[in-house]
């Protein structure tokens, strides 16, 4: 009741002519723009499976005709890798413009990337630079790390990522799973 | 002619002559400038004067200037709650937000108006006081419901506190008065998504792009 009380008073203070004038209530400074709600639409559309297509859709158009803008192609990368499209993830992080923008966290879906089109040996360089970068790195991160090795066939380079994860969160089942399964392939458990 | 008919002739002619000076009669001289008795003249107290040429000062930019008299006005009137609030204002102007907001917190809530209000809230944000900046906004609007601006400052600070719930019912508020606003609703879709409704955060985005913008 309050609301719609509160509302009867805006209307009656403002009506409906800024908009339709193109004006608005909102400072200019705190203005989004057509293009962040596109990659914003974009983005919630990613969330679900079911809509991903049409996210995707957004975003290769909107590439297509900006192919400077960095963070719609590391957007569209990620959702690249949510859809197991990993080799297209790295074909577009590969491009000059978000090359020149890495974040770690596109840096993180680059090695993602790397892991689904098979390229464990640079998906495991990107970890270990990520790694190098961070002074207490989460579960996460090492246990990627240690995938990109026990992926490759080399379960013992894997062993020291794996034991650090399960250190960093002894909770983890997924950590404690790879560990033990490191620890059997090679022996080291025994 | 006669002497009865000349002289006749002689009358009217005088009158006709008499006619145009009579329709147009020299200006009369100035009148003296009123004397206004004393009694009649508002008493304006070296405060207030302070005061007025303070306020004149600061919506002239010169802030300096202004909080000196102000100061000076304060140092008479240390309890006048009104006049500190107009000072904090203008030390906020000024630049001197953190002396600003200090001044600000020290006044009694009820004291403050609606604009100091919001404007306290405004600089509590660049601390991050979310809640404290709620609240102002909140009193502003309990005076003033139909301040849009200060709704929009409650709804995205709300946000930032991650009350989403409330945040999006100020959100509906302003989008019920004004449905057409872009950028009200595009906040509002913003704020969906941070609360994890994807679903109507995409459907709120969609009818504020272009046409023919999404594929």
């Amino acid at each position: 009741m309050k609301g719609v009380l509160a509302a009867l008073v805006l209307l009656t203070s403002f009506g409906p002519t800024p908009a339709v004038r193109g004006e608005s209530i909102v400072p200019a400074a705190d203005r989004i723009d057509d293009r962040a709600a596109k990659l914003a639409l974009a983005e919630q559309l990613s969330l679900r499976e079911e809509t991903r297509a049409e996210a995707r859709s957004i975003y290769i158009a909107w590439v297509a005709a900006h192919p400077a803008d960095a963070e719609a192609i590391i957007a569209l990368a990620r959702l690249e890798t949510w859809t197991g499209r990993g080799a297209e993830a790295v074909a577009r992080l590969e491009l000059p413009a978000p090359q020149g923008t890495l974040t770690p966290g596109a840096r993180a879906i680059f090695a993602e990337g790397f892991m689904q089109a098979g390229r464990l040996a640079d998906a495991a360089r990107i970890y270990d630079e990520l790694l190098a970068a961070e002074t207490s790195p989460g579960a996460g991160l090492l246990l990627a790390a240690g995938n990109a090795r026990s992926y490759a066939g080399r379960p013992a380079e894997a062993l020291p990522f794996y034991r650090r994860a399960v250190e960093a969160a002894p909770a983890d089942a997924v950590a404690r799973r790879n560990l033990g399964l490191a620890l059997a392939w090679t022996g080291a458990g025994a | 002619m006669t002497r009865t008919q000349n002289l006749k002739f002689s009358i009217s002619a005088l009158l006709v002559g008499l006619i145009p000076t009579l329709a147009a009669p020299p200006p009369p001289a100035a009148p003296p400038p009123p004397v206004v008795p004393l009694s009649a003249l508002e008493t304006i107290s070296d405060d207030q004067a302070r005061i007025e040429l303070a306020r004149v000062l600061s919506y002239a930019k010169r802030y300096d200037e202004a909080l000196q008299f102000y100061g000076q006005a304060l140092a008479a009137r240390p309890a006048d709650n009104a006049l500190r609030v107009e000072y904090g204002q203008v030390l906020g102007w000024s630049g001197r937000t953190a002396e600003a907001e200090a001044l600000l917190l020290g006044i009694p809530p009820a004291d403050l108006t609606p604009a100091a209000a919001v404007y306290l809230a405004d600089l509590l944000l660049a601390g991050k006081k979310f809640d404290e900046s709620a609240a102002l906004y909140r009193r502003s609007l309990a005076v003033n419901p139909g301040d849009g601006a200060a709704r929009f400052k409650l709804a995205r600070v709300l946000a930032w506190g991650k009350h989403y719930d409330e945040s999006l019912g100020e959100y509906r508020v302003l989008l019920a008065a004004l449905p057409t606003d872009v950028q009200v609703r595009r906040h509002y879709a913003q704020t969906l998504g941070w609360a994890g409704r994807a679903d109507e955060a995409a459907r709120e985005w969609r009818p504020t792009l272009p046409a023919g913008a999404t594929p």
